[in-house]
């Protein structure tokens, strides 16, 4: 008995362990964000801090776009806009591609469902040279509605994925008794199919919020210009500017992992059960 | 019935929209470009057959890179299966609260900015103040330049590594679940001890899920542009680059898109290579 709780505890203990090494990384970028200049820099480094300050926020939120034109809330707001458009946009998409696979008759099924796979493992960053191309003859280069254009495509196949896999488990006869009223696709869908998504398009939401939140090389590559530049890119100008403190450019970080971290943290649940559930099928 | 299954297909078009949009059109487009010159003033683009491969298979930059694209990749792999493998090892021992706590929490490098990750570890692989610098004074070495020519390549590894295993621990551990109690039990009985029931039961049963995963990882990291750029550009020197940071720069610095395009082709043909791969595996997985 007492060999068992001892080895309980060593498990609890590495556990703990591998906790630490993932998460010490973060908590080195949140902690000092909030020590002036002064503290930042001392050598041995203090673990828990004993001054608390909001400078480098302010100096983000205020200073920065004044003097050194670098604008993290107009960054911040940009990618906002980016993200919730093309979250709305992979929603209605892959729901109404994931039904449709998932109610499909199996010989087309399974060659669109190769289709979606290979557009999965092919990320568009191979292509993104005629991407750029196309949106500069269309004029659309420094302009957001480029990346509105673009990221669905690279989010919708792997959500698509996740909502077929949901849809799989909601059971067909539901439906059948509305067919049997005469009702068409879109009142089944609407009436019958949506009601009961509400986990599916939590986890498609989130999924395609932090992918396209997160992206770097595309809103790069199509979005460069300061006013138009997403939260990454505006972060990634901010690391070669030289004029940048490092405490600006920790704070900048900060509300840079804000949303992203917000979503997981309360809608994690969904998430990985919606990646399990898309992933394991493939 | 079979009507309404028919009706249900006109619900993909929006989906294949897009993909026309990002795959479809991008790739046939691609295709024609590498066989053009075509630079940023370039008006009327010519037909010049193979020349653009020539030329990029002629660059000894594109094979520095090639070969940083594949200790990158590599590496990354093995670190994260490895690792991943042990994690999840370790995490099925445990109660569920414990995994449950474990998930909650180390996931979260994986869904944060690549680029806030790069700033993070700039500052931890800092040669003056960095926090890695202080463990190594600590314990008596002198201190290290990570993002310095020879380290640098193995320095973003790391990252990546600490980035992504916690992910396919979490994979690995839900094909642990699925194995049947029954089996290990059995084995228990007939006297097996945990290293053989490791290396004869539970590892050839994963082994189809390891594969696939492997696969997939060694996808997306070999195109992943992100972590790399942000922490590096590339750099110094040449330390860094892999195929997806010279494409880049090759349409941005020297504004060769033609080449640019052909490196695309390249990267496309490795990664159809291993795309069949991973069609062959998970097939032969499935029977």
């Amino acid at each position: 008995m007492r060999a068992k709780s001892l080895s309980i505890l060593s498990y609890y203990l590495l556990i703990g362990l591998l906790l630490f090494f993932i998460l010490i990384p973060i908590y080195w970028l949140i902690m000092p964000s909030f020590l002036p200049a002064s503290e930042m820099f001392t050598f041995p480094p203090r673990f828990f801090p004993r001054t608390f300050t909001l400078q480098n926020y302010s100096d983000v939120l205020f200073t920065y776009p004044a003097t050194v034109t670098i604008e993290m809330p107009r960054y911040l707001w940009n990618s906002f806009l980016v993200c919730g458009v093309v979250s709305v946009i992979v929603m209605v998409v892959s729901t109404f591609a994931g039904y449709a696979l998932a109610r499909m008759i199996s010989p087309i099924k399974k060659s669109l469902r190769t289709v979606v796979l290979f557009t999965q493992m092919m990320p568009a960053v191979l292509f993104f040279i005629p991407i750029y191309l196309l949106m500069r003859r269309l004029g659309l280069v420094n302009n957001l509605l480029s990346l509105i254009f673009i990221y669905p495509g690279m989010v919708a196949p792997f959500s698509t994925l996740i909502s077929e896999a949901y849809l799989l488990g909601i059971p067909e006869e539901i439906e059948e008794s509305a067919m049997l009223d005469g009702a068409g696709v879109g009142t089944i869908l609407g009436r019958i199919v949506l009601p009961l998504s509400a986990p599916m398009l939590i986890a498609v939401l989130v999924y395609s919020f932090v992918w396209t939140w997160n992206d770097l090389v595309i809103a790069l590559v199509l979005c460069h210009a300061n006013e138009v530049r997403t939260a990454s890119v505006g972060l990634f100008s901010f690391i070669g500017a030289a004029t940048v403190e490092w405490g600006g450019l920790l704070a900048g970080t900060v509300f840079c992992i804000l949303p992203p971290l917000i979503l997981f943290t309360f809608f994690q649940r969904y998430m990985i059960q919606g990646i399990l559930a898309g992933g394991l099928k493939t | 019935m079979l009507h309404y299954r028919k009706k249900v297909l006109f619900l993909l078009f929006p989906l294949l929209f897009f993909l026309i949009l990002t795959f479809l059109y991008p790739i046939l487009y691609q295709v024609n470009l590498s066989f053009r010159d075509y630079t940023l003033y370039t008006v009327n683009p010519q037909f010049v057959g193979l020349r653009n491969y020539v030329a990029v298979l002629g660059d000894p930059i594109f094979f520095t890179a090639l070969k940083n694209a594949l200790i990158w990749t590599i590496l990354s792999v093995v670190f994260q299966i490895v690792l991943g493998f042990f994690t999840a090892l370790l995490l099925n021992a445990s109660s569920r609260k414990g995994y449950k706590v474990f998930r909650n929490l180390s996931l979260l490098p994986f869904v944060l900015p690549p680029v806030a990750i790069a700033v993070t570890w700039k500052w931890l692989y800092n040669p003056l103040y960095g926090l890695l610098n202080y463990f190594v004074i600590l314990l008596g070495g002198e201190p290290i330049n990570f993002l310095s020519r020879q380290l640098a390549l193995y320095s973003v590894t790391a990252v990546n590594v600490w980035k992504a295993f916690p992910f396919y621990a979490l994979f690995i551990l839900a094909g642990l679940q699925s194995i049947p109690q029954e089996i290990g039990e059995a084995a228990r009985i007939d006297g097996a001890g945990s290293w053989a029931l490791l290396r004869y039961i539970t590892f050839p049963l994963l082994r189809p899920l390891l594969l696939v995963l492997a696969l997939f990882a060694t996808v997306w990291t070999f195109n992943y542009f992100d972590l790399v750029y942000s922490l590096t550009q590339g750099g110094p020197g040449q330390a860094t680059e892999i195929l997806a940071t010279l494409a880049y720069k090759n349409v941005f610095v020297r504004l060769r898109f033609d080449y640019a395009a052909t490196i695309g082709m390249f990267m496309f043909f490795i990664n159809l290579g291993l795309v069949m791969l991973i069609r062959s595996v998970s097939v032969r997985g499935e029977t």
